[in-house]
Order: structure tokens, then sequence, then C-alpha cells
């Protein structure tokens, strides 16, 4: 384990985590989490249900600040600043965080707006800049040319597959360093599930990426690094390569050859 | 101004006008139920309950008005529920997809909203203009149709919360489709039903508009349903508007009974709900 | 046994039919209701024909009668009350949905629910003796010198301050249907689901933008299905209106000070006084044509109540 540490301490962190817990309520989720994920990388989570994954990405972006009782403590830097610490600014660190669910999320709107409506909160851009930023995200989630002739029509009339890259595109007009992906293709057909691990390959050139997912051949297929969680706790975390080949822990090794979870 | 901060200050104005408009709506309620208990207990006296209706300029108490109310209220119950849940289970158990019941079922809505009013005109053109009278009894009748609408609605939604499981391992003890919806679903679905009988009850004893063409109002003690019937709504109404003050005192009072009345069987049908929810 | 099988299945047809006897019979009410008015308006209707509609003209002794000045009433204080508790219900519905602590949510509801729960004849007598002087002395002479100065919207803010009147009518109206447009407002985005919301807070959105661009278009057929539902109330209501609308059968001008007449009221004052025959007829009639317009009013908002369910049924 040590080596590959290493290795990955090299590199540049976005995002550091150190001494992270968490808790809903009395309970808590995440035990003493430490991990670095490594700038325009693809870091994969895996575990089983309720190891507290999906909890700590919805961390990175302080969504759990949405619902009473749930807090974290420790600290967790985004570009070197302290997204836990009080007075940090929300509404900041998700324009730099951006975020993509389980399930198409479109916005009752028509495709343009769902680009632009994102966009317009955080910058004032003329018609014309507007218009060139939706193309060029829709461009980045490969949905322009199956979209450009219908942007006035409601997101809500694409296919599943299609909603999902409509999000992600909504998610990159922002132009954030981070995106957050939970479980993106957990409600897609396959051939959906395909075409967004492609985007992945894509997006990872321009920006750092975390990703949930149930599926470990997903895992293998579009992380860099893949860090293996059990009931809060951080067992492993390395290259894919070798944590999916030669893992170092036994219940990550279980959990990989399909003994449990 | 920064495109950020801007946001953040519709946000909170945003914010503090929607904290605004929950302390507007509390205002109301505070203002009504304190003028009520400031002018109606100081209005309650024990001749209340022992002397009739007075004539202006004299006191007396609310008796008659009370009985006829608590009369007339519960023989409209009496009368209303048990065609109510009949309807209702019709709907709920048998007329799910047939055409007489998605009919009947949007017709019960719009009964449930139709304006009480209306209501009292119709029971007066059938039956008060025909007898050529007002009379109790045609009260009654004007009150059962308000109150059912509210129980056919609430027992159809109480039944369709009962699992279907429930019903299939009742049949597949061989038991007959009534037997299975009067033992196990309506049993099931019990305080549900109670819960929307509640309710009803709660709407008819405030209501005074049905009442003004078909019970009227009677000075005086009567318990025969073929007379115009003393009732508390349409006494408050009488006294309030009137120039005496023993009346508006009287009118204070009734207020009161009345209101407090109505908000504790609400509260007491929202306490009945509640245990169904924690069945369930 | 076999004993047994018949009399179960006798007892099935039985009671189906029983009950089917009973469905059928909420049917034939509604349809009774109509035909029984109809019916009863019918000296109305012939001699006075359309022009009932648009005349203003309310009098008893000469036997002429028109709907134009109780309609005008039922209509405006209808839309006054619409106009105050739209804002006001939306912002309840959004601090119990998104402001309030938990803990909170559910005491204030209740209480906002029980305005509903206070009968009408309260809200009238109250409206009448404590509300209308108060309003009248302090609130309408303020609202003249502020509201009546403006241009277009002036003269609906002029006149003498009298207390009761079409505003004050409307402005209780208002109260009365604030529980009935927040409880669906509520029910409404409480089904927004949260990852929608959460897809908007993710972008770096605000509770404000989050409720205003996404919860609410995402809700807007059943936010229209809540406020259709109030104003059925609205139109439908009588006894508070009738104390406090000042029962005025006449129409001189269009300032909402004045006191007037709505459907309701004019039912409620002048029905059990009136001559039989025509008056009556006239009386009744109106009576059908406020069930016309809530009829409309309150089918309209089944209907889009309905869409929204199969709409979130299928697939959102």
């Amino acid at each position: 384990m040590m080596p590959v540490e290493q290795t990955i301490h090299t590199l540049t962190p976005a995002i550091s985590i150190r001494n992270l817990n968490f808790y809903y309520g009395k309970a808590i989720a995440l035990k003493n989490i430490n991990l670095d994920i490594i700038k325009g990388k693809v870091t994969a989570f895996i575990g089983p249900s309720g190891c507290g994954k999906s909890t700590l990405l919805r961390t990175i972006n302080r969504m759990y600040d949405l619902y009473p009782g749930q807090r974290a403590d420790g600290e967790l830097l985004v570009g070197g600043v302290n997204i836990l610490a009080k007075g940090v600014d929300t509404i900041a660190l998700r324009a730099q965080v951006g975020m993509v669910f389980q399930k198409p999320t479109p916005f009752p709107m028509s495709i343009y707006d769902n680009i632009a409506f994102g966009v317009s909160m955080h910058e004032k851009l003329s018609r014309n800049q507007m218009d060139d930023r939706v193309e060029w995200a829709l461009s980045k989630a490969a949905l322009w040319d199956e979209v450009k002739d219908k942007l006035n029509k409601p997101g809500t009339g694409l296919s599943g597959g299609q909603q999902q890259r409509l999000c992600i595109a909504r998610g990159v007009a922002v132009k954030p360093q981070v995106l957050l992906l939970d479980e993106p293709t957990s409600a897609l057909d396959p051939i959906s599930t395909m075409r967004i691990e492609e985007l992945i390959h894509e997006l990872k050139q321009e920006f750092t990426i975390a990703i949930v997912t149930h599926n470990m051949q997903q895992a293998a297929r579009v992380s860099d690094y893949t860090a293996y969680m059990y009931l809060g706790e951080m067992v492993e975390y390395g290259n894919t390569d070798e944590i999916f080949i030669k893992p170092q822990d036994k219940r990550t090794e279980d959990y990989i050859t399909g003994r449990m979870g | 101004m920064n495109l950020r901060t801007q946001r953040k200050i519709i946000n909170a104005i945003a914010l503090v006008l929607s904290m605004s408009a929950m302390a507007f709506g509390l205002f109301w309620l505070v203002w009504i139920l304190w003028m009520v208990i400031d002018l109606g207990v100081g209005a309650l006296s024990f001749t209340l309950f022992t002397e009739n209706t007075p004539p202006p300029g004299s006191a007396g108490g609310l008796k008659n008005a009370i009985v006829g109310s608590g009369i007339m209220v519960g023989l409209a119950m009496l009368l209303a529920t048990p065609v109510a849940i009949l309807a209702g289970i019709y709907l709920a158990e048998y007329g799910k997809r047939t055409v007489l019941g998605q009919v009947t079922r949007f017709v019960n809505d719009i009964l449930l909203s139709a304006p009480s009013i209306v209501i009292g005109l119709f029971v007066y053109a059938i039956y008060v203009a025909n007898v050529g009278k007002f009379s109790g009894m045609s009260g009654i009748v004007a009150l059962a149709l308000l109150v059912l609408p509210v129980v056919v609605r609430t027992t159809e939604d109480m039944l369709a919360l009962v699992p279907n499981a429930l019903r299939e391992a009742a049949f597949a003890l061989g038991a007959p489709k009534w037997k299975v919806i009067l033992l196990i679903t309506l049993r099931s679905a019990k305080t549900g039903v109670i819960t929307g009988i509640l309710l009803a009850l709660a709407r008819i004893s405030g209501e005074t508009a049905p009442l003004l063409f078909t019970a009227l109002s009677n000075q005086f003690w009567s318990l025969d349903l073929s007379e115009p019937m003393a009732n508390l709504p349409v006494t408050i109404y009488k006294f309030a508007m009137s120039p005496f003050a023993d009346w508006q005192q009287l009118a204070w009072a009734g207020v009161f009974i009345i209101t407090m009345g109505v908000l504790l069987l609400n509260i007491l049908a929202r306490v009945v709900f509640r245990q169904t929810k924690a069945q369930h | 046994m076999k004993e047994e099988t018949t009399k179960g299945k006798l007892g099935d047809l039985l009671f189906f039919n029983l009950t089917r006897a009973f469905a059928a019979l909420t049917l034939a009410l509604l349809v009774g209701i109509v035909i029984s008015l109809i019916w009863s308006a019918l000296p109305s209707i012939t001699t006075f024909g359309f022009g009932f509609l648009t005349s203003s003209e309310w009098n008893p002794p000469a036997e002429r009668f028109g709907a134009l000045v109780p309609m005008y009433g039922t209509i405006v204080t209808s839309l006054i009350a619409l106009v105050i508790a739209l804002p006001i219900s939306f912002g309840i519905a959004l601090f119990l949905t998104e402001l309030s602590p938990t803990w909170l949510r559910r005491p204030l509801g209740i209480a906002i629910e029980l305005l509903a729960g206070i009968p009408s004849i309260v809200y009238g007598i109250w409206g009448l003796l404590v509300f209308a002087p108060i309003f009248g002395q302090y609130v309408q002479p303020w609202i003249a010198k502020t509201l009546g100065q403006l241009p277009l919207i002036g003269p609906f803010f002029n006149g003498p301050a009298l207390g009761i009147g079409i505003l004050a009518a409307g402005i209780i109206l208002a109260i009365m249907i604030i529980p009935f447009i927040t409880s669906v407002m509520r029910d409404v985005f409480e089904l927004t689901p949260p990852m929608l919301k959460e897809s908007c807070y993710g972008l770096g959105g605000t509770t404000w933008e989050v409720v205003w661009k996404v919860v609410l278009p995402y809700t807007r057929v059943g936010v229209i299905g809540g406020v259709m539902l109030g104003l059925g109330r609205a139109l439908g209501e009588t006894m508070a209106v009738t104390f406090v609308i000042g029962n005025a059968s006449l129409l001189s001008n269009f300032s909402l000070f004045m006191p007037g007449n709505s459907i309701t009221s004019a039912l409620a004052n002048e029905f059990s006084e009136a001559t039989p025959g025509l008056y009556t007829a006239a009386l009744v009639e109106l009576g059908l044509i406020l069930f016309v317009i809530t009829f409309i009013v309150l089918s309209l908002s089944k209907l889009l109540l309905l869409s929204l369910e199969k709409n979130s049924g299928g697939g959102h």
C-alpha cells in the first residue's frame, strides 16, 4: 500500500480530505477519512450500499447543509480552502464543484434554459456569449448534434440517457473545477451508460472527476484511482489497476471478487 | 454590484417576505381567536344553558338554540353517514374504474366544494316550497347533504389506503366479498373513516347559510321537526346584526361556544387521524 | 357448505347493489340540484332572458331584476381575495416547506389550517364588529392617501372610509382562503423530488432560486389547481361576506371602498323575506348563476389536479 500512496502524493490534489468525520444526528457515517482527489484524474468510490461513498461526495459540495442534523468535522480543502469551516460561501463553492445525480434531473424548462440557468447565476453574459456557452457545454456532453434543432423544447422531453447528458452539460457549463458524479448511470440502459462512460474520458481533460458507482466494471473502466469504502471507513485507496488486480486488504478483495456486498 | 451579492440580497428579501407571510397568517388567527375569547368569555353565564332566547331588550340564554343545533346536527349525521359510507365503499371497492364510479367521484368533488347556500336553496326548492313552511326537518336534510360528500370522499380515500394483500388474504380464506369489505377492509380503515365523520361534524356545526332558508330560527322552545327550529348559527347571525346590546352579548357567547366546539372537533379529527397514520 | 356459498353469493349481490345505489344517489343529487334550481328560476329566466345578466337594476317593488350588481360583487370580492391570498399563501408554503425548523413545521401548519376551521359566521361577526371599524378608521384613509393617489388604479381606492364595503369583504375572504391555497401548495411543493432541488442547489442556487425557478415551475399545475380551489371557496362564501359587504344593490362607481352586494349576500339577506313569484325566482336564478360559476372553476381545478397526478405517475 505504501508505494501507491507515494505515487499519489507526488501529484497535485484538487481536493484534500483530512480526518473527516460525518454524522447523521448522533450516528457516525464517515470515520476519519483521509484522501487526496487528484487534479485532472477520475477517482472512483466503490463499496457496498451504506458504506458512506455517497455521503462523502455530498460532503464535498456541502449538500448536507440542506438537512438539519447532518454535520461534518475535520478538514476538506478545495483549492486550498477548508470548506467545512464556518462562513464558507456554499454558493461560490458549488459554482466550483458541480454534481450529477443518480437519476436525470432536468429542470422544468427548455433545453437551452436548462444550461443557461446555472450559468446566469454566476456570470453576466450577453445573449451571444450565452449562446456560445450553451453550445460549448452541450458539445462537451456530446449532446449538441442531437438537440441543436430543438433547444426551445422542454428538457423533460429527451430520453433518459440524453437527459443525463443534459445534466452533465448543465454542470459543465458553469465551468467548475471538480465534477461529482453520484452513480450517474444507475438509472440508464447499457448503451446510454456506455456513452456516459466515454464522456467521462473526454471530460477529464478539463475537469477533476469523482464518481460513485455500484458497478465495479464501470469503476475499472473509467477511473484512474479507486477508493474502496466499507462501513464508513476508507479501506483502501490507490491506482485503479492495482486495486482491481492485487488488492492489499482482504475486505477489498472479498468485495471485488464478489464474495461480499 | 457583484452578481453573487445581488442574488444573495434577493434571496434574503424573499426569505424575509416568506417569514412575514407566515406571521401575517398567524396574526389573523391570533386576533380572531383573541377577540372570540375576550368578548365571548365575558358573555358566558350559567343562564345561557337554562333560558331560551329572549325578545329584544331583555336578558336570556341560548338553550333552545343549543338544543336545536344539537338535534339538527345529530340527526343530519345519522341520516347521511351510513349512506355516505356505503357510497364510499362502492367507489373504493367496486366502482374504481366503472363509468358510474368515475362520474360519481367527480360529482362528489363538485358537491364537496359547492357553495352551501346553494344546497340551502335546493332544499328550499324541493322541500320548503312544497310543504309551505320552514321546518327543522328541512334544516336536517340541508345539513345532511353537506355531510354526504365529505364522508364519501374520506371513506373512499381511507379504503384505498388499505393494502391489497390484506384483502387477498381474506379472500384466500374463502370469505365472500361483502364480508371481506365489512369485516376486514372497513375495519382496518376505521379510524380514517371516523376522521372524516368528525370533519363533517365540524363543518356543519358552524354552518349558517343553508339554515337560513330551511330551519330558519325560532325564538321559543320547540322540538317539533315540522316547525321552524332554533339553532346557534342563525341566532348568532340575527343577534349580531341587531342593535340591541343584550342580543349582541348573547351572539358573542354563541360565537365562543361554536368556535371552541368546532376547533376542538378539528383537533380531535387530527389526533384520530394521526393514529391511523401510526397504524399503517 | 354449498348452502354457505349460495348465501355468500346472495350477500355479495345484495351488498354490491346497495352500495351502488347510494353511489348513484350522490350522482342523482347533483342532477337534482341543477334541475330544481332551473325549475324554480324558470319564471325569472323566461321573463328577463339574457337581460338578467346585463341589467344592474334590482327593484323588488317594480319586479325588475338584474344580476349585474351581485355578480360584480361576487367576482370582485373573490378577485381581491385571490390577489391578497396568492402571494401570502405562497410565502407561507415556502416557509413551511423550506425555511421552518423541522419541529415548528407541524404546529405552524396546524395553526394555518385552523384558520379554515373557524366557522364563516365567526369571520362575519368579527369582521363587522372588530375588523371593519379599525379598517375604516386607520387603514382606509392611509390606502386612500397612497394607492388612491396613483394614476389608473387610484379611483378604486377613493371615497368615504366606511370600514365595511367590497374591499373589506375581499380582505376577509382572503384570510379565509389562505389555508386552502397554502395547503395545496404545501402538498405539491413536497411532491418535488429532493434530487431536483438538490440539482439546483448543486449549481449554486439560493433557496429563493430553487423555489422560484425549479419548484414552482415543476408544480405549477398543482398550484393553479389549488388557486382555483381557493377561488371556488371565495365565490361561494356567504356569511362572512354578508356581514361586511354593506348590502347595497346599487353600483354608482368603481371604488372598492363602496358598499356592494354579492350573490350570496343578496340571497342571505333577501331570500327568506322575498315574496313568492318573480322575486323568489330571480333570487334562485342568482343561486343558479353562482352554482354554474363555481362548477366551472372547480371542474377546471379538478382537471388540472388530475393531469398533475397522471404526470407525476408517468416518469417524472
